[in-house]
């Protein structure tokens, strides 16, 4: 407790082998004591430091847990979804080929009904051009029946004129020849058109 | 100075380095903002309406189907068949032998459809023939630029004996000159089975383009072609086609 006091003469002592000893190298003691300060300081920062990365990687970390919960949720919803549109494209895929399977029945169809309709086309315009034909044959032959009941008719009408005429004048005779004439052309007119007609039909 | 100083450089380097390490580290990874991608995102986007404008026909028959023409010549007291195709919207080619000596003409489409026939006109220095119609023809094809090739495979699309559409392959085996006289220059050979009733048929090549019209086959069971050039000759003139007189498509 009362030895506290230091005589002055000692301290001014020491300090004039302090001040004596400045200009030299510190003593080793004291070399030590700094050495142990700086690495304390160091290994102090270095905690520090440790301790930041730790917490920056704790939070990454935690981060990362939280997103890859996310992930995993989200990938089980897609591998149902993925589940899903794989059956339906499966299912789109079969339809497909069905509807495939029917356009092909329909194009055959088709080609089946246009080659049916060109053959039938092909009767038809056969069978008109006959009926066209045979209309026209029937019209000659129309023509060929009156021609010939047309030379009938004057035949008949020569006849008569010569049953009921017994003593003909020279007049009278005049008009006979001609009408004689006439008849004689309608005749031949009617043997054409016969002959014509004959012909037309054996060729 | 005296010696500590030093060693607080040494820290003070420490403590920059903590300091410049905490600022490059990178930041935490950001949780992903809205709604996370539900479907496949597609590489290569498709256009339905564009293939069908582009490679598909309404209803699924092939170009070269849709653009062939049957042809049934009536004569007076004779029918026959042939074959052509379009080469424009209301034109189409065929043979001349085909339309020759015609009472009526009657023009059919793949799908059954009649088209009228509005005038005729043949060339003489080959046997081919131009149809304009009154209605327009289901497709038409791009003529080739250049005749094909000895060895080339070609496509012929006809109607046969005037039967169904028929669709036959062949190759090129050679050209030479009409053997039937009809033709002024060369023709094509080919090995593509034919029959009466293709002529006019118009020879495809790879692509779809016609590369000439079938006109006359022999006893070796070869087909013969005019080639696209001659077409394109005949076309190009004004003067290669002469109308086939009314008179002719009417029967005494």
């Amino acid at each position: 407790m009362g030895v506290t006091s230091t005589p002055t003469h000692e301290t001014d002592t020491q300090d004039a082998v302090v001040s004596a000893q400045a200009e030299k190298p510190p003593r080793p003691r004291t070399r030590a004591r700094h050495r142990r300060w700086v690495l304390l300081s160091v290994l102090v920062l270095l905690l520090g430091g440790a301790v930041a990365g730790d917490a920056y990687l704790w939070q990454v970390s935690e981060a990362w847990i939280e997103r890859d919960g996310q992930w995993q949720v989200h990938a089980r919803s897609l591998t149902t979804s993925l589940g899903e549109t794989t059956t339906e494209l499966q299912d789109t895929m079969a339809e497909l080929e069905v509807v495939r399977g029917q356009l092909d029945q329909a194009q055959t169809r088709i080609s089946d009904l246009a080659d049916e309709k060109a053959q039938l086309g092909d009767e038809h315009a056969v069978v008109r051009q006959l009926a066209e034909y045979q209309e026209r044959v029937q019209t000659a032959a129309t023509a060929v029946v009156a021609a010939l009941d047309s030379c009938i008719a004057s035949q008949q009408r020569l006849i008569r004129w010569y049953r009921d005429t017994e003593e003909p004048t020279d007049e009278q005779l005049v008009v006979l020849a001609e009408l004689g004439e006439s008849v004689g052309a309608v005749c031949t007119a009617a043997q054409e058109a016969k002959d014509a007609l004959a012909e037309e039909l054996d060729g | 100075m005296r010696r500590p100083a030093p060693a607080s450089a040494v820290v003070g380097v420490l403590v920059l380095a903590l300091c410049g390490a905490c600022s490059a580290l990178p930041e935490i990874p950001p949780m992903p903002d809205g709604p996370l991608p539900t479907a496949p995102t597609p590489t290569a986007s498709f256009d339905p309406a564009a293939a069908v404008r582009n490679d598909l026909s309404p209803d699924g028959f092939d170009v070269a189907e849709r653009i062939s023409v049957r042809v049934r010549n009536l004569g007076c007291f004779s029918l026959s068949t042939g074959s052509g195709f379009a080469v424009g919207e209301t034109t189409l080619v065929t043979n001349r032998h085909v339309v020759e000596d015609s009472a009526e003409l009657a023009l059919s489409t793949y799908d059954g459809r009649d088209v009228g026939v509005r005038a005729a006109s043949i060339a003489e220095l080959a046997d081919l023939a131009v149809v304009r119609t009154d209605g327009e023809l289901p497709a038409v094809p791009e003529l080739a630029t250049e005749d094909p090739e000895r060895g080339d495979t070609i496509t012929v699309v006809g109607y046969p004996q005037g039967g169904r559409l028929t669709v036959t392959s062949g190759r090129v085996i050679a050209r030479t000159t009409d053997p039937l006289n009809l033709h002024l220059g060369e023709v094509l050979v080919t090995d593509a089975l034919v029959e009466p009733g293709s002529s006019g048929s118009p020879a495809l090549d790879r692509r779809g383009r016609v590369v000439g019209v079938v006109y006359a086959m022999n006893e070796a069971e070869q087909s013969f072609i005019v080639p696209v050039s001659t077409l394109h000759e005949l076309l190009e003139d004004d003067d290669a086609f002469k109308p086939v007189k009314e008179e002719s498509f009417v029967c005494d």
